[in-house]
């Protein structure tokens, strides 16, 4: 008997000893690299945040432009975090001319993403509330020319409040204020209290468009303007080239019918 | 000379200048005598051992710990304060230059990577807490309860001797004091788990107490061990007692004697583990089982008197091991020349190496605490009784026939102003032959046991279904 | 600017930035600054937790995100906490001692509403029986933070959102009148959402 309780305190001892053997070779290993260099904490806001995979579902972000409002994501959403409203424009295309994500809703599940025929929608790995980028720290979505609009405290307010409000409730000066600073066709992230971010993924994004659209637009104006210089010399060839007088077609240029409009969407 | 130690008396004489010092010359003595180390030395080691702790946790799970308060809020409190004559940005203005110079600069970046400001930042939140009682606590006793642990936790520093000029109280049975006046701290606690009218801390105090009184004995043992060693139970003659006139000084201390001292003082090391409610025995605040324990109705300053009071326990027993086993204050190599020192160098050295010594037990109660899961009530109870105990016992009888065989106690060394107590005077053969003999038995026995039962373990055999 | 009186009561609205500058030539903001220097820094959180935002609350607070950096350590008891987390969903049954426990917190407390389930019901807000929508139905919420759950770093992010809000808790000088909820995402986002500011908390459900 005394002999097992001698065992019994060699076993204990021995243990102990194992387990601050353990926790001591944290300690010093710690301590010696002052800081911590070892230590495999990663001090968030200082330092980066960490991406997990491309698969990580951030928060979700709808490229507006292509957008048709077909109410597919709202179907497929589980808990009723979309909310949508649909203009046409000249062309009698659905376009939409406010899409809200109520993040406190959302569970970031991704269904909507998949539902999406054209796209349009797609998930971040956004997750920051408030990467305070530049002065207005939510993203409403902006078009090139806005997005160097700088916000104060006011404009926030003003901006959130008319956000909030159905869009025929708006006066005009109210209309054209928002018209200045938000591309009405954009999606606002939006939470029970109208929580929004701006996720710097978003700007780099636009940046990039706009970039490309710019790019696409010089091709296509160098384009015409050799298609253009091309014809005419053409034509003159042609001209000259004529024994019969030609008979210039006569283009009838048809005013182009105002489509029907909804009054800018409900 | 009044009865107020050797310290008081020699201040409150100085005070005086030629003459019988009057009574304001002695009260002031007194005054920074008794309350000055208290306020100079415990108070901050135990504030800081907070933060300390919280450095040493972070370390030892690969984390940063604290690292974002710095001192610049109290320092911006501190010029307003100061230039509240000066319109605020003018205040903002100033900091913003004082904080910018280059060494402050530094210090501050430094200071806020150790996280300093966090002792500051908890106790100024603290400051600003709701003071809720409870409709059903018992007021008064709820009320008490946490000024009864920290009077508890500081009363023991009496006699504890921070330097050899720096003795509060020299009494003779300092040593039994110290665990008396330390056993205020179980009533605290009944005080506050009874007096919250929550079950939850009802059951903690009572834990408490359980815990407390059961191992009140294993200390008190081995407390008693040193006591029959050294022969007499002043704290500061115990140090007396360790004075060892070689280069290597640390050959006269307790821990060195015999092999059952050294056995004593982790007896004493892990009793007053116990007796401060750190984690392997927290069992009366053991948040897993009991939410909080007995201060779970305490908020604000009366919690944070708690803390303060189990930082000042560690403090104590940390005090108590170094000085019953460690030499107190002396230095581990070349005590002879410091004593010549001049006596402010001297005590300022002193103080020094027995802050060391306290801090070196605070980094293993920590190391400790990071390590060790809580043990269940029945662990603790069968670690006191079945373990230490009889460990204390073993280790008594040890000392007691070293002695015997010694040649039992002879006047030992005189050190500094004290007078020689009795000491076994072994000599160095004794000594030698007093390590040899209990450690060569004590392996041999060790070997029969491992031997017999050290294979494979009971339960695991019972798992395993006997074989394998 | 507006005649909505919630809108000039927020601190941005003229009227309060007249009175805070009287409030500092008041010695007691100097104070006050220092007491919420210290709130700020040491808020003690409840080691509270409902459902699997849990598990991401417990990761924050462990070695890889270590909440203990910026002077936030568990506390068991309501008493001694400064902020309850609600992490995780909230039935009917629950929230009854979810706001219990809020009760027996010490002012000044905060609360944080962590992941969808928390905010709004989340996957459960449209068919359960059982599930509580929105925490704030029973008890004031300061910070709401998306994510089903959110990560570590984000309620990280969330936590500097409410120390903002804590830095502007005055404990002597005067306290702004506005609403509890308004003021909170306000604070978080530095301006005001006119959405939820009628809104109040409700009597639990029988």
């Amino acid at each position: 008997m005394i002999l097992e309780w001698v065992n019994d305190i060699c076993e204990g001892v021995q243990a102990f000893v194992t387990g601050l053997r353990t926790t001591g070779h944290f300690l010093v290993e710690n301590l010696r690299n002052e800081g911590g260099a070892t230590a495999i904490t990663r001090q968030y806001p200082q330092q980066p945040a960490e991406v997990v995979g491309d698969r990580q579902r951030g928060h979700l972000f709808n490229k507006a432009e292509i957008c048709i409002v077909c109410f597919a994501c709202d179907k497929a959403c589980p808990v009723d975090c979309f909310k949508m409203e649909m203009e046409r424009n000249e062309d009698n295309k659905p376009h939409c001319s406010r899409f809200d994500i109520d993040l406190s809703k959302c569970i970031y599940c991704g269904l909507c993403v998949r539902a999406c025929p054209t796209d349009s929608l797609s998930m971040t790995q956004a997750f920051e509330l408030d990467p305070k980028i530049d002065g207005a720290r939510f993203l409403f979505n902006r078009n090139s020319e806005q997005l160097d609009v700088h916000f104060d405290e006011d404009d926030m307010q003003r901006l959130h409040r008319l956000s909030a409000m159905p869009r025929a409730e708006l006066s005009a000066e109210d209309r054209d204020w928002l018209a200045a600073r938000v591309d009405s066709r954009g999606q606002h992230l939006i939470g029970m209290y109208g929580l929004g971010f701006y996720a710097p993924e978003e700007k780099a994004r636009v940046d990039e468009e706009r970039e490309v659209k710019k790019k696409a637009k010089d091709a296509a104006a160098a384009k015409a303007k050799a298609a253009a210089a091309a014809a005419a010399a053409a034509a003159a060839a042609a001209a000259a080239a004529a024994v019969t007088p030609a008979v210039t077609p006569a283009v009838i240029v048809a005013p182009s019918q105002p489509l029907k409009d909804d009054g800018g969407g409900a | 000379m009044s009865d107020l130690g050797y310290a008081v008396d020699a201040l409150a004489q100085w005070l005086a200048g030629s003459g019988k010092p009057g009574w304001f010359a002695v009260l002031l003595a007194a005054i920074t005598v008794w309350v000055l180390p208290m306020l100079l030395v415990i108070f901050p080691i135990a504030s800081l051992g907070q933060i300390f702790e919280r450095k040493i946790a972070a370390a030892i799970q690969r984390r940063v710990g604290p690292n974002s308060v710095g001192l610049d809020g109290p320092l911006r409190f501190a010029f307003r304060m100061l230039l509240c004559f000066l319109p605020r940005t003018t205040q903002d203005k100033a900091f913003a230059t004082f904080t910018n110079l280059p060494g402050i600069r530094q210090f501050l970046r430094i200071a806020k990577s150790l996280g300093l400001g966090q002792l500051a930042a908890d106790g100024v939140k603290m400051l600003g807490k709701e003071d809720l009682i409870p409709a059903g606590a018992d007021g008064i006793v709820f009320r008490l309860a946490p000024y009864l642990a920290l009077t508890g936790a500081f009363l023991p520093f009496c006699v504890v001797p921070f330097a050899h000029h720096l003795v509060m109280l020299e009494v003779p049975v300092g040593a039994l004091y110290a665990i008396a006046a330390s056993g205020v701290t179980v009533m605290a606690l009944k005080m506050a788990g009874w007096g919250s009218g929550s079950k939850w801390s009802m059951l903690g105090g009572m834990r408490a107490v359980a815990q407390l009184v059961s191992y009140e004995i294993p200390v008190g043992l081995a407390v008693a061990g040193v006591v029959l060693w050294c022969g007499t139970m002043d704290l500061h003659a115990i140090v007396g007692q360790q004075y060892h006139s070689g280069v290597f000084s640390l050959l006269g201390w307790n821990l060195l004697q015999s092999p059952f001292l050294l056995l004593l003082a982790c007896v004493l090391f892990f009793g007053g583990l116990a007796e401060c409610q750190r984690t392997p025995f927290d069992m009366a605040e053991a948040e897993s089982e009991l939410v909080s324990g007995f201060n779970i109705e305490y908020s604000g300053l009366r919690w944070g008197m708690f803390a303060m009071a189990e930082y000042t326990e560690m403090l104590l027993v940390g005090s108590l091991v170094a000085t019953l086993f460690l030499g107190g204050y002396q230095s581990p190599i070349g005590e002879q020349w410091l004593v010549s020192l001049p006596v402010a160098i001297e005590t300022l050295l002193h103080i020094t190496i027995f802050i060391l010594k306290v801090l070196a037990s605070f980094l293993l109660m920590m190391w400790i605490r990071w390590t060790l899961p809580r043990f269940r009530v029945d662990q603790v109870m069968r670690l006191c009784w079945l373990t230490l105990v009889p460990l204390c016992l073993l280790s008594l009888l040890g000392i007691a026939v070293t002695m015997l065989a010694g040649g039992g106690a002879e006047m030992g060394e005189a050190y500094g102003r004290l007078p020689a107590r009795l000491q076994p005077q072994l000599g160095t053969t004794g000594h030698l032959l007093g390590w040899a003999i209990p450690l060569a038995i004590g392996i041999v026995v060790v070997r029969i046991a491992r031997k017999r039962h050290g294979q494979v373990h009971p339960a695991l055999q019972r798992l395993t279904g006997g074989g394998a | 600017m507006t005649d909505d009186p919630m809108m000039n009561a927020l601190p941005g609205s003229t009227k309060q930035k007249a009175g805070n500058q009287l409030d500092e030539q008041i010695h007691l903001t100097a104070v006050d600054e220092f007491l919420a220097w210290g709130k700020e820094n040491s808020l003690f959180y409840l080691l509270f937790a409902t459902a699997c935002c849990g598990i991401e609350l417990m990761q924050a607070g462990g070695p890889r995100y270590d909440l203990d950096r910026l002077g936030m350590i568990p506390r068991a008891t309501p008493r001694q906490s400064d902020l309850m987390i609600i992490a995780g969903t909230i039935t009917h049954k629950m929230a009854e001692r979810v706001r219990l426990i809020y009760q027996q917190m010490t002012e000044p407390r905060w609360v944080v509403s962590m992941g969808s389930c928390a905010n709004s019901g989340g996957p459960f807000s449209k068919w359960s029986y059982s599930v509580l929508n929105g925490i704030d139905k029973y008890i004031p919420v300061d910070i709401y933070i998306p994510g089903c759950p959110p990560r570590p770093e984000a309620l990280i992010d969330g936590v500097y959102a409410l120390r903002e809000r804590v830095r502007r808790y005055r404990t002597l000088g005067v306290r702004e009148t506005v609403p509890h909820i308004v003021a909170s995402a306000d604070a978080a986002f530095g301006c005001h959402f006119g959405k939820g500011g009628s809104k109040q908390p409700e009597e639990p459900k029988a």
